[in-house]
């Protein structure tokens, strides 16, 4: 567990922890070696012995932007790890505070004519950063970054105190917030319609034929089909979400034989009636080849964040 | 608006102190200070471990039992703090500035008793304030923000002129090196990483806890060892001084230092992000600030027990606030609670503090129970406890080593920050063999990353053109506290030299 007890990582292991041990009658010990950014956490499971005893859960958006940004040291996940199954997918979702006078995406694009927007961030070499400088150079939105905010509880709070204009935020960490109305979403990042969450009804999407990528791209000067797939690519990067992995070379009954053992575990009902809402049964299932893709999609939106790392780094 | 409040707080009263209710907190608090003595276990890693266990219970009986987890973590650790200079925690440390040097003097009962009585009086004082400000719980989170940190955070740093006794230039060349430790590691601004010597070990800094435990408790055993003398005490146990009651009434004759450090505490624990450790800290500076005979502090003032330990049991009251209103944990062990409550379906914010609020105050209740509990316990441990400093040197000056060493990976569970301990360690002797102020050095490496973010976000939004600074009083305020810090230790040579010259 390459995270601290206590955040959504640490609960989603815990939560997952009597489910495996039943099915497989073994016994599972979670151990938190957080640090670096989970780099040593991952550092353990890839040098750990492939046999099936070493297991870990593990964020691939985090490593996938290190990587892209430059940080040798961060695994690449398909190359470096035995994908097993997908515990939940990520979303994240533009908001601004109850107070804004921002109401809809127009709106932002409105007033970035007057100035440009402030965005508060984690770390620049943070999965938020690519969550603000992608959408926002597709949409043509002029924006200044302030790097420091301690997480996103420090994020959100900014964006309520009206220190900033707008958010960017994993879903289910501003979830609690977004319920009770004291954020407002304005930008799903996500490539289709939203149906299966009551709270976004009528915000605008980023990517697909009929997102906000596609719309305002013949204003910004971008190619309509070049803005779907870079949305398309966000998405995916953003949304490769938190996975269950072995050390490379797993064998492959054993690999086979933990997935599908996983696969059943998070899709089951039980697990269902405890677990948090960010366990997404139907992301169960690694798609090797989305996990593949990574480096790719990944390299499709540099471009995109140049300026700013320029900018920021001087 | 008070009387359902009212009504909910006599409800969840009900639910804690009914059969059979009332076993889940006792038995979270016992097993928490079980936990906390022993070395391997910390008090957020037993809730981590307690989840899948309470995954399938209603959550009545789990919010009863990491109400008495939450609570019980804490005291303990002063105990340790006051005993062997080995802070159980961070928050903790402020404790063994005067807790140990009393110890030392044969009156760990004395010190013992008045963390017990200032840390349950400190935690009743949070909790009466969240329970006063839950309809202006949304104000509170809200009023701190980056400008404010960084003033409270310089505030704290300036504490350090008005503890430190000695040179100045000392006393500077501490800060200052204090400030450099908490560079290590990345840059907020750029994301680029500073002194880390291409080790993944430094890439998130150095650690508190193990700097802490190899300034302070390694140091202590190292310079004990060398000393020559026998026991902590120097004495034996039928020669210990002091007492429980003792150091329970020093509570009752400084209600103005208590009520003082109880109010900094549950502010600071209302401020997501800055935790215990800087609470206990500001408090004990703001201890010697008010106190006209400050020389005492440092060798042994019961006060210098006080002010910490009521400052970071207040915190736990306050630290709920942003919990409760925003869902957002204001520390680590808010952070698990946090994650409990949303798998059992509650989730934070208004719904929660209108149509559940019999709930939260369950959770108060068996806060409140719990750290009652604690410190009735303590205080009844206090004679075979007190007897530990009696023990011979040579006996626990090795289990001392060893407890430090394991409290230091312990806390992030990381062999590297034993060798962080160790090194620290050696630092410390050498600090104490010739009076360099480690205290400057703690403080300013405590303070300095948060100083360096905040900084750095404020200065941004200004430049934005995104703060008001004259809008803000609160910065105001912090501001006219940090500069009566700065100026105390001249105003207090100035009036020494008019009271010579008088006589």
């Amino acid at each position: 567990m390459p995270n601290a007890p206590g955040g959504g990582y640490d609960t989603e292991s815990r939560v997952l922890q009597p489910f495996l041990e039943k099915r497989l009658g073994a016994t599972i010990v979670v151990n938190n070696q957080p640090g670096a950014g989970g780099l040593i956490g991952a550092r353990t499971i890839v040098e750990a012995r492939p046999d099936g005893r070493t297991l870990g859960l593990v964020g691939l958006p985090g490593f996938t932007v290190a990587r892209l940004l430059g940080q040798e040291s961060a695994p690449e996940p398909a190359r470096d790890f035995t994908l097993l199954g997908r515990m939940s997918r990520s979303v994240h979702v533009w908001a601004v505070g109850s107070r804004s006078p921002i109401e809809t995406i127009d709106d932002v694009l409105s007033a970035a004519r007057r100035r440009p927007l402030v965005f508060p961030l984690n770390e620049i070499t943070s999965v938020d950063f690519i969550g603000i400088a992608v959408p926002a150079a597709l949409l043509g939105v002029p924006l200044e970054v302030v790097p420091g905010f301690e997480g996103t509880r420090a994020i959100a709070l900014a964006a309520l105190r009206g220190d900033v204009d707008l958010i960017d935020g994993n879903v289910e960490s501003l979830r609690s917030m977004l319920v009770a109305g004291e954020l407002r979403p304005l930008l799903h990042i996500s490539t289709g319609p939203v149906e299966d969450d009551a709270m976004f009804t009528g915000v605008r999407v980023l990517g697909g034929a009929d997102g906000a990528a596609a719309r305002y791209a013949p204003s910004v000067g971008h190619d309509v089909v070049w803005a779907i797939e870079t949305a398309a690519s966000l998405t995916r990067v953003i949304g490769s979400g938190r996975v269950i992995v072995g050390p490379r070379g797993l064998a492959s009954e054993t690999t086979e034989c933990l997935s599908k053992v996983l696969a059943e575990v998070l899709t089951s009902d039980d697990l269902r009636r405890v677990a948090p809402a960010s366990l997404d049964p139907a992301a169960a299932a690694v798609v090797r080849q989305d996990t593949l893709a990574l480096p790719a999609d990944a390299a499709r939106l540099l471009p995109l964040l140049q300026p700013m790392l320029r900018k920021v780094r001087g | 608006m008070l009387e359902p409040i009212l009504r909910a707080a006599w409800e969840g009263l009900g639910l804690v102190f009914s059969w059979p209710n009332l076993l889940y907190p006792v038995a979270g608090t016992l097993l928490s200070m079980v936990v906390a003595f022993l070395p391997g276990v910390s008090g957020v890693t037993l809730m981590a471990l307690a989840v899948p266990f309470t995954l399938f219970w209603e959550p009545l009986p789990v919010i009863l039992t990491f109400g008495g987890l939450i609570g019980g973590a804490t005291f303990m650790g002063s105990v340790t703090a006051i005993l062997f200079n080995v802070p159980g925690s961070g928050p903790s440390a402020a404790t063994l500035l005067d807790g140990y040097p009393l110890a030392q003097q044969g009156q760990a009962k004395t010190a013992i008793g008045c963390a017990a009585f200032s840390s349950a009086l400190g935690s009743t004082f949070g909790i009466l304030v969240l329970v006063a400000l839950i309809p202006l719980m949304h104000l509170a989170v809200l009023a701190f923000g980056p400008p404010e940190l960084l003033m409270l955070l310089l505030w704290g740093l300036t504490t350090i002129a008005v503890v430190m006794q000695g040179s100045v230039v000392r006393a500077l060349i501490a800060t200052g090196i204090g400030l450099l430790l908490a560079l290590v590691g990345q840059d907020v601004r750029t994301g680029e990483f500073r002194f880390t010597f291409g080790t993944l070990h430094l890439w998130e800094g150095l650690g508190l806890v193990p700097v802490m435990l190899g300034l302070f408790s390694m140091a202590e055993m190292l310079e004990l060892s060398a000393s020559g003398r026998r026991t902590i005490a120097g004495r034996g146990h039928a020669e210990l001084t002091g007492s429980v009651r003792e150091g329970a009434m020093t509570v009752v004759r400084h209600p103005g230092l208590f009520l003082r450090s109880a109010f900094i505490g549950t502010c600071v624990g209302v401020i997501p992000g800055v935790g215990g450790t800087v609470a206990s800290f500001l408090a004990y500076g703001q201890a010697v600030a008010t106190s006209p005979d400050r020389e005492r502090f440092g060798k042994g003032d019961i006060r210098g027990v006080l002010a910490p330990e009521a400052a970071h049991d207040a915190k736990d009251g306050g630290a709920l606030i942003p919990m409760l209103t925003f869902g957002i944990p204001g520390s680590d062990g808010t952070a698990v609670l946090l994650g409990v409550l949303l798998l059992h379906g509650l989730v934070p914010g208004r719904d929660l503090l209108t149509h559940q609020l019999a709930l939260v105050f369950v959770l108060i209740w068996s806060l409140f129970l719990s750290n009652w509990l604690t410190s009735i316990l303590g205080i009844l441990l206090v004679s075979p406890l007190a007897r530990l400093t009696t023990v011979r040197l040579e006996r626990l000056a090795p289990i001392g080593l060893a407890l430090a060493a394991a409290g230091a990976f312990v806390d992030q569970q990381r062999i590297g920050d034993v060798l962080v301990a160790v090194l620290f360690g050696l630092l410390g002797y050498y600090m104490k063999r010739h009076d360099w102020p480690r205290i400057a050095l703690v403080v300013a490496f405590l303070l300095g990353s948060g100083i360096e973010r905040n900084l750095h976000i404020t200065t941004t939004l200004y430049q934005l053109d995104r703060l008001d600074l004259l809008g803000r009083p609160l910065l105001g305020l912090l501001a006219v506290l940090t500069l009566v810090n700065l100026a105390l230790p001249s105003l207090r040579a100035a009036r020494l030299s008019r009271a010579r010259t008088a006589s």
